[in-house]
């Protein structure tokens, strides 16, 4: 029985630790900056602008900026079939004919599911049980109601916490032309280790992507189609990079990696707005780095895009 | 001329110079002793860094010749925003190195707002010879284009941060196509992984049994550039000086210019210096629709 009793006061104690600690790591900025992923599903209303997209969308695109009503679905890194998911989980929000960006990055296609935790456990937050894959129960409370128990380290934030991130909110870029090439330098090349790729120039190696590609464009081809079902226009969308990002790649790569694959998405022959192709947007001045746009990036890409769907009505 | 860089007005500057932000007093003079004992003949102040009287006391009581040691100093540039009276301000640096003229006198940031009265006045000082060479500091080209449309002495000396990872190119290529000779600030990237840890830089080192920081030095110097590296340290600041006795080769010159892996910056401008990059990257949304 005394054993029992000091198991429980035991339990307690411990349990008034994780709810100290949890109120605690709630209010540090590590933990403010993960949170940061999500300020752009902010707001109510029905809207008449929606994207999708990865991390180049996520900075890419502010309908606020720009004064219409949108929602930006972008989480940063997030896969095409993820993209599906975010797209109808909050269709009740868009207005009948809304016109819905599917924006696809270049390297998308070749990437069918992330496989970090952090990344694959963000939608707990968003999504409801039956929309997300191997759903677990106690991962959804971790991820909801205790996210200090990601990980161990989050306890040492208290006393160790990091600088609020202000990326979001910059409106020019911090670096000279030096620092963006760098920049691009270093993120080439950890992509080039994430997929397994020898460079970004050489259009073979999208052979070892075939398996991938299908499933991907296969999930573009469903969206399109979901989107006119339910009487919604859809527009494919490629985002711009910085022109020192951009000299990384070379055509016949992005041919084999991207184009081919928009186009094999694109049976529907839904518009493509490929604002890559635009070299005043590979301005370096337009973005945070090499690739994420910044504020004044955001509002220029916004309405250039907004711009486009009125040419095309 | 061994030892100095000729400017373009014909004056003479050292080619390394030891940087003394936060050394101050009693440490001020030991290390100004070392530090002359080993070979330096520059120091490079500022009166943001509050030590320039520490410096002046440690010149003096050593007893160096004024004309034996030069003297830089920078315009305080949090006074500057407020509207600081340059010339007058520049009497106290007078009296806190007891001395009649500085030898290069910086503006420490490019404050849009002041830099042409603060030019203006440093070029009356220039002229008054109260100071030999006038320059800036953490300019960029775009700078420089505004300050070219009111000056009349054209800036002999620019202080940028400078490194094995950090080459600002286009800067660099603008002082060598308009004579501006580059000093580096932090030229050993503080000490810093990317700098210590890069494998180049580690094999560098071994082929001329020098240390990392040594090859540091040793580039800015080949490229042309005055390091200004700071040390408490007798061995460092020895070691530090001694990098002036190494010579890289073209080749290795050549790695070095093109590592882009290990790019890093010691310094934030925009952290130091809050405003600084919207000053000269702000984006007319207009031009881009």
């Amino acid at each position: 029985m005394i054993f029992i009793c000091i198991l429980m006061i035991i339990i307690i104690f411990l349990m008034f630790i994780l709810f100290i600690s949890e109120k605690v790591f709630e209010r540090t900025n590590f933990y403010k900056n993960i949170c940061d992923e999500f300020i752009n599903l902010k707001g109510a209303g029905k809207v008449d602008f929606v994207n999708t997209g990865s991390t180049f969308a996520f900075y890419g695109i502010d309908y606020e900026i720009c004064g219409v009503k949108g929602l930006n679905l972008a989480l940063k890194p997030q896969s095409i079939e993820q993209d599906f998911r975010m797209l109808k989980h909050y269709a009740e929000r868009y207005n009948d004919g809304a016109t819905i960006f599917i924006v696809v990055s270049d390297l998308a296609f070749a990437k069918k599911k992330y496989k970090d935790t952090q990344t694959i456990e963000k939608y707990y937050k968003v999504l409801n049980s039956k929309e997300i894959e191997k759903y677990n129960p106690i991962k959804s409370i971790r991820a909801k109601k205790i996210p200090v128990l990601y990980n161990w380290k989050n306890f040492l934030r208290f006393h160790w916490d990091v600088k609020r991130n202000v990326e979001y909110e910059l409106k020019v870029n911090e670096n000279d032309k030096e620092g963006v090439d760098a920049d691009a330098y270093k993120k080439c090349n950890s992509w080039m280790e994430e997929f397994s790729l020898l460079d970004l120039k050489t259009a073979f190696q999208a052979k070892q992507f075939l398996d991938e590609f299908s499933y991907t464009t296969d999930i573009v081809s469903k969206m399109i189609s979901w989107c006119k079902e339910k009487g919604y226009q859809p527009v494919l969308v490629n985002l711009p990079v910085s022109a020192q990002m951009k000299r990384n790649f070379s055509e016949e790569f992005l041919d084999a990696f991207y184009f081919d694959n928009i186009r094999q998405s694109n049976k529907e022959d839904v518009p493509f707005i490929d604002l890559q192709k635009n070299e005043k947007l590979s301005d370096y001045l337009l973005y945070i780095d090499s690739c994420r746009l910044n504020k004044a990036g955001r509002e220029i890409i916004t309405r250039l895009l907004l711009k486009e769907v009125e040419l095309i009505k | 001329m061994e030892g100095f860089y000729k400017l373009m007005n014909g004056l003479k500057i050292p080619k390394i110079m030891i940087g003394t932000y936060s050394i101050f007093g009693n440490e001020a003079k030991d290390v100004f002793r070392s530090a002359y004992e080993i070979g330096y003949r520059g120091i490079d102040c500022a009166r943001y860094y509050k030590n320039e009287k520490d410096w002046g006391k440690a010149i003096k009581e050593f007893g160096v010749r004024r004309e034996n040691i030069f003297i830089q100093t920078k315009v305080d540039y949090e006074e500057e925003k407020k509207g600081l009276d340059i010339i007058k301000d520049f009497e106290t640096t007078l009296v806190n190195f007891s001395t009649d003229y500085i030898d290069c006198l910086l503006i420490h940031w490019p404050n849009m707002d002041t830099f042409e009265q603060t030019w203006k006045a440093m070029e009356k000082l220039y002229k008054e010879g109260k100071v030999r060479i006038i320059g800036v500091s953490n300019f960029r080209k775009e700078h420089f284009e505004i300050l070219k449309q009111f000056m009349e002495v054209f800036p002999m000396v620019l202080q940028i941060e400078r490194h094995p990872c950090r080459h600002q190119q286009e800067t660099y290529d603008y002082c060598i196509n308009n004579k501006i000779q580059i000093e580096a600030y932090q030229p050993i990237a503080v000490g810093r992984p990317e700098l210590m840890k890069n494998p180049l830089l580690i094999k560098i080192a071994e082929n001329h049994s020098c240390t990392v920081p040594q090859v540091a030095l040793a580039w800015n110097i080949a490229t042309g550039v005055i390091p200004l590296p700071r040390s408490r340290n007798y061995e460092r600041l020895k070691e530090n000086f001694n990098s002036t006795k190494i010579t890289l080769t073209a080749k290795e010159i050549d790695l070095i210019n093109s590592d882009k892996a290990h790019y890093f910056r010691a310094l934030r401008e925009e952290a130091e210096y809050p405003g600084y990059w919207d000053q000269i990257h702000y984006v007319d949304i207009e031009n881009y629709l």
